[in-house]
């Protein structure tokens, strides 16, 4: 893992105390690092591209019962009663906040951090954009009982380590 | 009666962001801007003039700090008391603290507690 000055399982941590930052709080419920996760049916995924002072791109993997708990703790309401535009609108800001809580955890107090906004990948680019990104590390959580992953690439960075 | 504008591209943290003032004040009529163009046009137009704007940074169409920056410099702003949403660097907004009334820098999820702990001048109850 090619982040200059952090081991891996900082990394972890670093990942770690966003998402519960955000789906721990968000959510109510206890999120851990998982090694050897099992795979699990992704759907949709999301990506968010940080610009400053890390190059790179964050993905996020959720699985369906995954979302379907985000969501009807987000909106307090039943998954079947929230429409696609505002569930996909819920992962993509969450994807957005924990990715800025990721960076800004990196790099100095009041230093900015700027990410791209947050998108959907599409079927048809997924493939491009991979390429386009090169080696990605997959680091898998659960939310209580129920999986999720952050994938990373780093690109660049321009920071004190 | 409170008046409150939330400016953030995402339904979703606009949602949370009322979900959150709802618990420190039932008497809040709320005006959402997806984008800082929209917002822009809210703050000019006066016809809601609300005593607190929430904004967010990371905008569409005019990001936060170009809209504080423009309604300054056109006195549209000034006395209205703003709270920035911002991950990082509160530093970088001292410029902005000189010429709004920028109550302070918050973060997302953006908690009740949060809100009042930047607004000690607002009554809630």
């Amino acid at each position: 893992m090619e982040l200059r000055g952090y081991s891996n399982k900082e990394i972890v941590d670093i990942i770690l105390s966003a998402l519960e930052g955000v789906l721990g709080r968000l959510c109510g419920m206890r999120i851990v690092a998982v090694e050897d996760a099992e795979d699990f049916d992704v759907g949709q995924r999301f990506y968010v591209e940080t610009l400053t002072p890390i190059s790179g791109v964050v993905f996020y993997e959720f699985a369906l019962e995954t979302k379907k708990t985000i969501i009807e703790k987000v909106f307090d309401d039943k998954w079947d009663n929230i429409g696609r535009v505002m569930k996909d609108d819920c992962f993509l800001e969450i994807s957005s906040i924990i990715t800025e809580k990721m960076i800004s955890k990196v790099v100095r107090r009041d230093e900015p951090v700027k990410t791209g906004f947050p998108m959907i990948v599409f079927d048809e680019y997924e493939d491009e954009l991979e390429v386009s990104t090169g080696d990605l590390f997959r680091f898998d959580f659960r939310m209580g009982e129920y999986p999720l992953s952050v994938i990373l690439c780093i690109r660049s960075q321009e920071m004190a380590g | 009666m409170k008046k409150i504008a939330i400016v953030d591209n995402s339904y979703t943290a606009r949602f949370l962001i009322k979900k959150e003032l709802l618990k420190l004040s039932s008497e809040i009529e709320f005006i959402e801007a997806h984008d800082g163009s929209a917002a822009y046009g809210i703050i000019k137009d006066q016809k809601f003039v609300p005593d607190l704007i929430i904004l967010s940074l990371k905008l569409q169409k005019m990001n936060g700090i170009t809209l504080l920056k423009k309604a300054v410099k056109n006195n549209l702003i000034c006395s209205i008391p703003v709270i920035i949403i911002a991950e990082n660097g509160e530093k970088r907004f001292s410029d902005l603290l000189r010429n709004c009334r920028l109550l302070g820098v918050i973060s997302k999820p953006v908690s009740s507690e949060d809100i009042k702990a930047v607004t000690g001048e607002i009554q809630w109850n």
